[in-house]
Parts: structure tokens; sequence; C-alpha cells
């Protein structure tokens, strides 16, 4: 294969791993921090103090003073912490309900609402609606039957309004109005910002780990360029990691009898898939090629640095701080284009090796047909699988 | 769980929920990137200041000086490290980490329990003196590796300053024999038929739990092992580790271990059981009663044009599964497995020529014979392997590189393999980035029909070890030896085979291994392939020591 060919191939395959490890460390924070759930309790918390606001709730909204004067002070809502008590309280019984759980969950954790509320990180409107019928049902009395309807009289549990009495507007029904009319929009919004905040944390992570573990792609081009073991070894690595980017939940999305416009840029959607350590590990295995440069055992900085100071066990020739300067120069850049390339993403890098390798494949195809068809087995090598007598006492399939 | 146990737990999960919030709240910042720049600051200014910190792995020190006390390899000559034959025999596989055993520890065994080695050192596990080729005096005997263990970690090497011994590549696949003028010679790649790495393991899982290793007496058998190389007793702080490891070493149960051995036959020298091991030990499946017990392979010629596909009952054609895979079965762990190391060792066995027999050639005209009768009888299965060239024609052999299944030999190696075996293995290697998913293949139901280059180096034969000699497998599997010795280097040349009538060592009069063909595993049935004229016979074995 082409040197350069092989080397974007190889690049992007590196750049991939980099990137599921990146991807892969952002996946254990959030599940290690609960932080879908968070988002779930953040907006479920958006949406009560909206349904509250909404409704001029006067434990929420600040009111004029009695008979005042225009441009007088509003009075301010009576009992904050009373109010986040019970917002809170309407977060933690929708989370933990039990309609929403696992009963595995549900059981492991029944003396701990806390953890219990973590394993939910989605909820639909209906559901919402349900549980807030289902809640404002059992405060009363009322048996859990087929009758889910939200209604004007059944009004919302007094926990999740706080000290005082209920006003007529907190029952399930207005409640169900509110929901099906904001829901969607306070919804997005909560997702908005989640990506918003995982986009930096990811930011955050890849820029970590491009210090911690001294990933210099500018290095990492030039070792590949020159060193074409080191070369064929990543880029026999690149199916594998594409491989483990697919089985990462990246994926093209269903192009059935159409065929897709070249100039279309691939798009690819984020699903469950393989668990965020096992990508990690697995993403981390198919970079570690030795004399790669990653890291800092052998990486050509601490070969500078070593050669400055002449302080390691290994001789190198001196070097003047002029060079010195000029190679910390040449590493900072290098981590820097790291952290932009790793902002890229998975998808983005999952995308263009396949586009290399389909690129690869067909000059590999052109160059094996302009040889003249095909290359013979070599002398005294061992029959292909599957050769040989497929009944009988020998065969290439085992059974079972 | 009581209330208070309640109480806490609480507290415990809404701390761990007001640290995590408070991270992400500081990750998510306008000024998180603050941190990786201050990050940048403080590792770049330590790596300028102290490359040398950095030029190598992380070592954990533990500053004992009974490690320098260690003694030295004394070198024969210059040493290459990147000589792959060097490689091969001395360096370390990664399974010291997890199987290692601290070499002071490993010193003073004979002495705590001498009765476990027969009164003798390690040769009474089959570890004996290296050849001189490269050292003249090592601290460990042959087979076993000395070394720091390192833990592999992808970008990041972590070193333990505590010199430990482990079965490294030789131990297995290191043979030795015994030549006509009485000459010692050691081969690479041919099977270390000598050594009974089973009973060195069930030593070592017993004798943790033997009251004699307790931490005075190990720690006084050190001190007398330092005094008789005239180094200093051990420190207080040392000796406070060693007891510490004592502790730490007699918690390793046999149940842990060893213990599902007990209930198959013994292994004996040259064969082991590395896919129950790998299965109950490492994957946890449930021991379900199979006895796969098989002879150490040979390991030259490794390629897929020789052998497409590997292990006795061709489970397998990845060569980082074959490879990483035995690393793994003989005590490394994911992390450890030194996959550099151990991948240039296998690009090297790939290529490794056969050894030539080294006994008195035999007569031409028998050889032609011989080739002949093989043509007809055998090549169809085992193909025609031509050693001058080192390669093998498989025109004429339609069954070479296939699973027969009729053949007739002990089916317990295939039996212990099934697809859900296969899958548990692959599922290992595939989640640690070991191999691929579909690696390994299960439930083959057949052994390989394969190559014989080498073969009067590889008795005895069949998968399990079960036939002393060609000259005996060449017979109706009736007429075969019910019983034999194993372990015995002497060749005997007229049979193809190691000396296997003798109960003990001539050279230096280690019992030998009495194998009984009829327990479990260990039958000598099957590979019905008879040459029943005595001329005939001669002929094909007179062929079969040019290959």
């Amino acid at each position: 294969m082409f040197p350069l060919i092989e080397t974007a191939i190889a690049f992007a395959a590196a750049m991939l791993a980099a990137s599921l490890v990146v991807s892969g460390c952002v996946q254990v924070v959030l599940s290690l921090g609960r932080y879908r759930s968070r988002g779930v309790e953040e907006m479920l918390l958006s949406l009560m103090q909206g349904f509250r606001n909404f409704n001029n709730d006067p434990a929420v909204v600040p009111q004029p003073p009695p008979n005042s004067a225009k441009g007088a002070p509003k009075i301010p809502p009576p009992d904050p912490v009373a109010l986040h008590e019970a917002e809170r309280a309407f977060v933690q019984d929708v989370m933990t309900d039990p309609t929403l759980q696992a009963r595995g969950s549900a059981l492991r954790y029944s003396n701990d609402p806390n953890e219990l509320a973590h394993m939910v990180e989605y909820i639909d409107a209906g559901d919402l609606v349900v549980v807030a019928v289902s809640h404002a049902k059992y405060e009363i009395g009322e048996p859990n039957d087929a009758e889910m309807a939200p209604r004007p009289e059944l009004k919302l549990p007094q926990s999740w309004f706080g000290v005082g009495i209920v006003p007529p507007y907190f029952n399930t029904k207005t409640f169900a109005d509110y929901v099906g009319r904001f829901f969607m929009t306070l919804e997005a919004t909560a997702a908005q910002r989640f990506k918003g905040r995982v986009r930096q944390l990811t930011i955050l992570l890849a820029a970590i780990l491009v210090v911690v573990f001294n990933f210099d792609s500018v290095q990492l081009l030039r070792t590949l360029y020159q060193n074409s073991g080191v070369r064929a070894a990543v880029a026999s690595q690149a199916e594998r990691i594409a491989d483990i980017a697919e089985r990462s939940g990246l994926k093209t999305p269903d192009a059935a009898g159409s065929e897709p416009p070249t100039s279309a840029p691939v798009v690819i959607e984020e699903t469950a898939g393989l668990a965020p350590s096992i990508q990690l590990q697995q993403a981390a295995s198919a970079l570690d090629q030795p004399e790669l440069g990653i890291g800092w055992e052998g990486s050509y900085i601490i070969g500078r640095f070593c050669a400055y100071r002449g302080s390691c066990s290994t001789p190198t020739p001196p070097i003047s701080g002029g060079q010195l300067a000029l190679a910390v120069s040449l590493w900072c850049f290098g981590l820097l284009a790291s952290c932009v390339m790793l902002s890229f993403g998975a998808p983005f890098w999952y995308g263009t090796l396949k586009q290399l390798l389909n690129l690869g494949n067909e000059l590999k195809g052109k160059k094996v047909s302009s040889d003249g068809g095909g290359s013979s087995p070599a002398p005294g090598a061992g029959p292909a699988s599957g050769a040989g007598p497929v009944s009988g006492p020998f065969s290439m399939r085992p059974s079972g | 769980m009581s209330e208070s146990q309640s109480f806490i737990q609480k507290l415990k999960g809404r701390a761990a929920d007001l640290a995590a919030g408070a991270i992400f709240q500081v990750a998510t910042s306008s000024w998180n990137l603050a941190i990786p720049v201050v990050l940048f600051l403080i590792v770049g200014r330590c790596a300028f200041q102290t490359p040398e910190t950095f030029s190598g792995p992380v070592t954990v020190d533990f500053a004992l000086p009974s490690e320098k006390a260690v003694p030295k390899y004394e070198p024969a000559g210059k040493i290459d490290q990147n000589d792959i034959r060097w490689r091969f025999r001395y360096a370390e596989t990664g399974t010291e980490f997890r199987a290692g055993v601290p070499y002071w520890i490993f010193r003073i065994m004979p002495r705590l329990m001498p009765e476990q080695f027969g009164g003798r050192g390690y040769d009474w596990f089959g570890f004996d003196d290296e050849d001189g080729e490269f050292y003249e005096s090592t601290p460990v005997p042959r087979g076993l590796a000395l070394s720091d263990s390192t833990l592999r970690i992808p970008f990041l090497n972590v070193r333990f300053n505590l010199k430990r011994v482990s079965v490294n590549c030789a131990g297995c696949h290191r043979g030795q024999l015994i030549d006509e003028s009485g000459k010692r010679r050691l081969i690479d790649g041919m099977p270390n038929h000598t050594a009974n790495l089973q009973a060195f393991k069930r030593f070592y899982a017993s004798a943790f739990q033997d009251p004699r290793f307790e931490g005075g007496n190990v720690v006084a058998a050190i001190n007398q092992a330092l005094a008789e190389d005239e180094k200093p007793a051990l420190t207080k702080k040392e000796q406070l580790i060693y007891r510490a490891l004592v502790e730490v070493l007699r918690g390793y149960t046999r149940e842990r271990g060893s213990a599902w051995m007990d209930s198959r036959p013994d292994n004996g020298p040259g064969r082991i059981d590395p896919f129950n091991a790998v299965k109950f030990e490492v994957l946890k499946v449930p021991d379900d009663g199979t006895a796969p017990t098989l002879d150490f392979p040979a390991v030259w010629n490794q390629r897929s044009e020789m052998r497409l596909w590997h292990h006795y009952d061709g489970n397998t054609r990845d060569s980082s599964a074959r490879n990483f895979g035995s690393a793994i079965g003989v005590g490394g762990i994911a992390w450890s497995v030194y996959k550099h190391s151990v991948s240039k060792i296998g690009d090297w066995l790939d290529i490794l020529p056969p050894p030539k027999y080294p006994f008195a050639a035999p007569d031409p005209a028998q050889v032609a014979q011989g080739l002949e009768l093989f043509k007809t009888r055998c090549a169809a299965c085992h193909g025609l392997y031509d050693r001058e060239k080192n390669r093998i024609d498989t025109t004429s052999s339609p069954n070479y590189m296939q699973i027969n299944t009729e053949i007739g030999t002990d089916p317990e190696r295939w039996k212990a393999f099934p697809t859900a075996a296969a899958g548990a293995l692959n599922r290992f290697g595939f989640e640690h980035g070991l191999w691929p998913r579909d690696a390994f293949r299960g439930s083959t139901n057949g052994y390989l029909c394969g190559p014989l280059d080498g073969i009067w180096a590889r008795a005895p034969y069949l998968h399990n070890g079960s036939v002393p000699n060609l000259n005996e497998l060449l017979k109706p599997p009736e007429q075969r030896p019910k019983r034999f010795y194993r372990g015995n280097p002497s060749y005997d040349a007229l049979n193809m085979g190691w000396v296997h009538t003798d109960s003990a060592r001539k050279d230096n009069g280690l019992p030998l291994f009495e194998y009984d063909t009829s327990l479990v595993g260990n039958s000598n049935q099957g590979h019905p392939i008879a040459i029943e004229d005595d001329a005939e016979r001669a002929a094909v074995l007179a062929y079969l020591k040019t290959l």
C-alpha cells in the first residue's frame, strides 16, 4: 500500500483509538457521578418551578404588597427553604417511583432513596403525569386502578407544595396540562445543556489525557511516516479499532436502497453499546504499540530533555538551549494539536478512517489487478481453510 | 442493616453525591481549561528537571538491601538482550506479576521443606542447570526467569522492585537431551519433557499453607542464605516486609489455585493442562471434570504457511491468541503480559527451524524406502516436509490442517474446550485488548493433522504424550506399552523416543514419573495406522529421522 495512504490510515486509527479512550473516560465519569440522572433531576426541578411560576403561586413568585402604590417593592416568597424542600420532595418521589425502576434495583436500594433515584436517566411526559396521578391518589387513599387520568379535584401531594394550604391550581389536571405544553421545551433545554456540559467535560478530559500520557500528534505523525514497521503495525489494527468503535455505539445510519451523496458528511449517531470501561481498555490496548512514541517512556521530548541535561542512563549527544527551545515549542504545538484533533470527536475519526480504509482497499484492488490477476499460493503452502472433504472424519468446521 | 449503618451509608452517599456534583461543576465551568494547563506546567517542569525519572517505567522501589544481594547472572561473554534467543530463554513474559515467587522465598524453600524436594534442589521439579552459552552461572535454574514484576498498563509501565521467579517460554519449550557421548544439549523450541510444572505449582500452593512457612522461620532461613553469600542480614524493615509477605502468600489458598488438579491424574514431567487452568483460575468457569492434560508441544515453524491452526484441537489461528494465551495460562494477567517481548518471540518461532536429528544418520536406502511408505500411508494427513527448504508440500495432502474426528485418540482434550469455553476466552481476550473477539473456536470434536517437522524431538507421542516412541506408535494400539516412565533425557535412537524403561535417570539419579495409560485423559489408543512389517516400520522411522 502506498506509504502515504498507510500513514493516513494509521494516523486516523490512532486518533480514533485516542478518541475512544477519551469517550470511554467521559462515560466512566458520567456513570460514576450519575450525571445523567442529575440532568433529569435538574429538568424536574425546572419543571416544578416553572409550573408554580406559571400559575403565579405566591409561595414562589414575589407578590406586590396589598393596596400599595405603583413601583413599591414586592413581597418576597415567605419560606425559600421549605420551598426547596418541597421541590426536592417532588423530584425524589418521581425518581424513586417503583414504576420507573427495575425490580432488582428497587429491592437492592430500598433503604437508599438517593441511590435508587440515580438509576433513572430518562423520563417522558406521559410517564411523569402517570407518576404524579399515582402519588396524588396514594395521598388520599384512592386505589391505583385503571383510571389514571388527571382530574381537577385530584390534588397533587402536600409534600410537593410545602407549608400551607394547597391552592386550587395545584392539581393533577393543571399539572398535566402544563407538562403537555412545556415538557418538550424543558426536556430539550435540559438535554442541550447536558450535551454542552458533556462536550466541555470531553474537551477537559481530552486535554488532561493528552498531558498525562504525552500524546503528541505531531511526533506521532512523524513516527508513522518514518517508521514503516510501526506504521504497518498500527495500520493492521485499523479494522479492529473501527470494530471497537462500532461496538461502542458509533454507527452510520441505514442507507437502504439509496446511494448517499458523495459530498454529504457521514452522519454518526451514538447509541448504547460496549461498556465504557471495556471500550477504554480495548482502545488503549490497540494504541499501545511500542515505538509509537505515545507516553513518556522513550518519548521524543524526554530524549531531548535527557540530551540537554545529560542525566539519563542512555547516552545521547548533547543539544544546545536553542535546540531545546525548538523541541519544546514543537512539543507544545504537538500537544495542542492533539487536543484540537481529539475535540473533533470519535464520530469524525471513525468516518475518516472508514473512508481511508475504503480508499486503501480500492488502491490495493487496482494494484492486484494490474499485477496480473492475483497471486498464486507459495509452493508448499498449506491448503486454504475449508479445503478437503466436508463430510467424513476430516473437516474444518467444528460441530456444536 | 441496622439504623446506624443505614445512616452512615446514606451519609456516605450524600457526601459522594456532593463531591460528584462539585467535580462536574468545576469540570464544566468556564475556567476548566486552567486545569490541564496547570497540569502541563507541573508535569513539564518535572520532566525537564528529572528526565531520567520519565525515561523508564514508574518504579516502586521498596529500597530493600536484600534485593541488591540477589545473586547476579554471570555472563559467559557479551550479552545482547536484543538477541531473540536470550529473550526466549531469560526474559520475563509477564507471568511474574501474579505467579512469581519472591527470590529469597524461592531460594529458602528447599531448606525449609527439604522432603518436598527429595532432599535436592529445584532439579527435583526438572528445573536444572543452564548450558553456559549465555551465562556461566545463573541465580535461578533454566526454564525460570528472575525479574522485577511490571504492570504494563497502556502507556504506563509500573515496575515493582522486588525480584521474583516465574516460568517463562523456556520453562515449557526448551528441552534437553543427553547425546550418545553423554553430553547434555538444550534445544530451543523443543518440549521441556523433563520439567514437572504441575508439581512445582502444587508445591507452592501447599507450601504456603505449611506451618513451617511462617514469618520467623522464613526470616531466619533468608538470613542463613544471605550469610552463605556473605551478604548482610535482613534489616528490621525488611524483616517486617517479609513477615507481611508471608501472610499475604499464606492467603493464597489451594482452593484459589491448584485444588482442581487433585481430582485428575497427575501430569508428570513434560505435560500440562493449560486450558483448564485458564478456564477455572482465570475465567472462573465451573469445574467440568475434564482431564485434558497434554504434552508440551514443539513450537518451531509456527508460521501460518506451516501451521494455519494451532493447539492440538486446532482451536485458533490467531498468533496473538496463541502467544498471549500461553502467558495467561501460566500465570500472567492481562495487564502484565509483556506483549512486545512475547510478540517478538512469537515472530521468531514462526521461522525457527526444527533441530536436526543429532544421532547417527540413517541409511539412505532405508530413508528412500521409508519416504515411499510415508507418501502412501501418512502424507495425506501430515504433508511432506522438506527439511532443506524448511517448507511443507501439501499438494497430495487433502487432510493437512484439517480436524480429524475419527482418529480415536483420547477425547478429553477436545471435550474440555466446547463452544462456551471458547466464547468465554474470546470475551476475556477481547475485553482486555489481547486478541480478537473470534480468536478461538470451540467444539472442534477432534484433533489437527499437522506436520512432522522435527518429529524425532517431540516424544512422547499423541497429544497427551501417551505413547513413548514412534516405533510403538506405528504398532497396533493394543500392543503399545500400558505403563512407562517419562522425563528421561536419554534418547533411544532405535525406537525414536526417550528411554522409557528406567525408573530413574542415569545422569543424576532423579526418580522418573510412571505414566499409566489406564487413567482418564491418558489413553494411548487411536491413530491406528500400524505398519506391521518390522522392516517397513524401520524404514519409516529412518525417514522420520530426516525431518
